[in-house]
């Protein structure tokens, strides 16, 4: 017992003296408990750390090196370990707060200490300033408005165009072999690069952009719907039809329930991707909407209202996010936690 | 009146003759266990008369109303215990309907769990209670007690037979069992060669297991699977020291 804070729960035979060599352990079937450690040996061992903690449920230092010093050892494992006491409890939400505040933070400090010319980068509070104004002067919350619902139209035909082509490409051959080729292709191409044909094609006003961002959030639908599908379990296909579920049922309570982890990875995806989208078919000719804001503001140098529209941004990317987040824990609770 | 009947069924994965002009009658409520060693074409004349595999040549009938256990439970892990039971029921029978099939095995106060908390047995139970829940005329069991372990499989068996008196359907039990095919059937079939090899009547058996004709039976099986080498191989001893 030469360590008595490391090894308080450990209980070696007793040849295993300090300082003994751990190759001269003999083989532990020979030690019986009547040998164990003496009590005079092992009290002031305790008696040197709190009780408490006593019974942490590490392997000793020296038991973890070569097997031949662990030879003989014995550990205790028990409840309420001294790992859970040590550590202060914190909100999940405030552990994942505390880098963003503390980049504000430095945003802030060096806003004040005129690191840099606050013409290039307003300090946050400034920032936040604007936004009250941009808001009461009813400015953005008219054009936000405008561009939610563009997004949102957007990313809702386009999801439910993905979700049906995956699902079929993913469960009828026929269908693969006609349109897979095509997406695939469709796919490898930067689809804001058609925004000025669609402009050609369909003028300046709400389709395109709409167009736009359906097809940016289509494809990722598309490719992760696919994907979950081919991932279903044919076992249990098979299983459904022989209890008798027709082909629809089978879709609702065998095919996408199964493929839903990947959906939802391509929902997430999409919506994050109809927020890009939005801000280039915004750029052309809007009349409204955060694109128009964000042209304004450009040609103004106005860096302070530039910045308010990335925060809007962020907000919106995160609120997403979270929305997604909260419909996976619902459609997935099946999992468990 | 007979709840199954095959008619020279045959059926072949390239040159390889998996069933071979095979015949078979289940009479309506008979329990029947078909043994027969691992890629003897066991469990495809059991998906053939599940409907899963289609016939190519012969002819089989079978009741409309039949429902499989397979050898995994194939829950759907994303349905409550009581709904996996129910599935495919009429919507107005489901929830009386399930949760009476659920007390059935024993898993009432498990209706609401999700499948995947389930420990193998009592995902296999639930398994069982959805194919009883449809009252099937034909029950089709294939190698449904393989992956429990061997005190689960005793409640498995006794929970089976005790499901089959009440419920009366005809059974065709897909095993390598030996035991378990004698516990449970009225008949044991043995499948060799693509072809029913063997009959052995086990009705009255299995309620005196020291009746030396037990392990005659026993014996004869497992020399039928390629097993004699173990101390049952010489069921004439064993009948001359009980006798």
């Amino acid at each position: 017992m030469g360590d008595p804070g490391a090894v308080a729960t450990v209980t070696q035979p007793e040849d295993a003296a300090p300082g003994t060599p751990p190759a001269a352990v003999p083989a532990n079937d020979t030690v019986t408990t009547a040998d164990a450690v003496p009590a005079a040996d092992a009290v002031p061992a305790n008696d040197a750390v709190p009780a408490n903690d006593a019974v942490p449920a590490t392997v000793p230092r020296a038991a973890v090196g070569s097997p031949a010093a662990a030879r003989g050892r014995r550990v205790t494992f028990s409840a309420g370990g001294a790992d859970r006491r040590r550590r202060l409890w914190v909100p999940s939400l405030v552990r994942r707060a505390i880098v963003p505040i503390l980049l504000v933070g430095l945003w802030q400090l060096g806003s004040s200490s005129s690191w840099w010319s606050t013409e290039v980068l307003p300090a946050p509070w400034d920032v936040a300033h604007e936004f009250v104004t941009l808001w009461n002067n009813g400015q953005l919350p008219s054009n936000l408005w405008v561009s939610v619902r563009r997004a949102l139209t957007g990313a809702a035909i386009g999801i439910a165009v993905g979700l049906s082509l995956g699902v079929a490409v993913g469960l009828w051959r026929p269908v693969e072999e006609a349109l897979d080729a095509t997406l695939q292709m469709l796919r490898t191409i930067p689809f804001l690069v058609i925004l000025p044909l669609f402009i050609l094609w369909f003028g300046v006003d709400e389709t395109p952009k709409i167009l736009i961002i359906t097809i940016g959030t289509a494809l990722p639908m598309y490719i992760n719907t696919m994907s979950g599908v081919r991932t279903v379990d044919p076992r249990l296909l098979e299983m459904g039809r022989q209890f008798g579920l027709n082909r629809l049922r089978l879709i609702a309570t065998v095919v996408l329930p199964g493929a839903m982890p990947s959906i939802l990875t391509g929902v997430r995806y999409s919506l994050g991707l109809s927020w890009l989208a939005l801000v280039v078919a915004e750029q052309i000719n809007a009349q409204k909407g955060l694109g128009l804001l964000i042209y304004n503001a450009q040609s103004l140098f106005q860096t302070k209202i530039l910045m308010v529209v990335v925060v809007v941004y962020a907000a919106l990317g995160l609120i997403t996010d979270v929305v997604v987040r909260i419909a996976e824990r619902r459609l997935l609770a099946w999992r468990g936690r | 009146m007979d709840a199954v009947t095959v008619r020279g069924l045959r059926r072949a994965f390239g040159s390889h003759v998996v069933l071979d002009r095979l015949d078979l009658t289940i009479a309506d409520s008979e329990f029947v266990a078909l043994v027969g060693r691992s890629g003897g074409g066991k469990t495809t004349l059991l998906r053939t008369l599940a409907g899963l595999d289609p016939v190519s040549e012969g002819s089989v009938e079978v009741p409309a109303l039949r429902s499989v256990v397979f050898q995994e439970p194939r829950l759907l892990p994303w349905r409550r215990v009581w709904q996996n039971v129910s599935l495919g029921l009429p919507r107005s029978r489901r929830r009386t309907e399930a949760s009476q099939a659920l007390a059935e095995v024993g898993l009432a106060d498990h209706a609401q769990a999700w499948p995947l908390t389930l420990s193998g047995g009592e995902a296999q139970r639930v398994a069982l209670a959805r194919a009883l829940v449809r009252e099937p005329e034909l029950l089709l069991l294939d190698e449904p007690f393989g992956a429990l372990d061997a005190l689960t499989r005793i409640h498995m068996h006794a929970l089976v037979r005790q499901l089959h008196e009440r419920h009366r359907p005809a059974v065709l039990l897909v095993t390598h069992d030996v035991d378990e095919a004698l516990e449970l059937a009225d008949r044991v079939i043995v499948l060799r060669d693509g072809r029913l090899d063997e009959e052995i009547e086990t009705r009255e058996l299995f309620d005196d297991r020291r009746d030396p004709r037990f392990e005659q039976a026993r014996a004869r099986l497992l020399g039928l699977l390629g097993v004699t080498d173990t101390h049952v191989a010489d069921p004439t001893a064993v009948a001359d020291t009980r006798a």
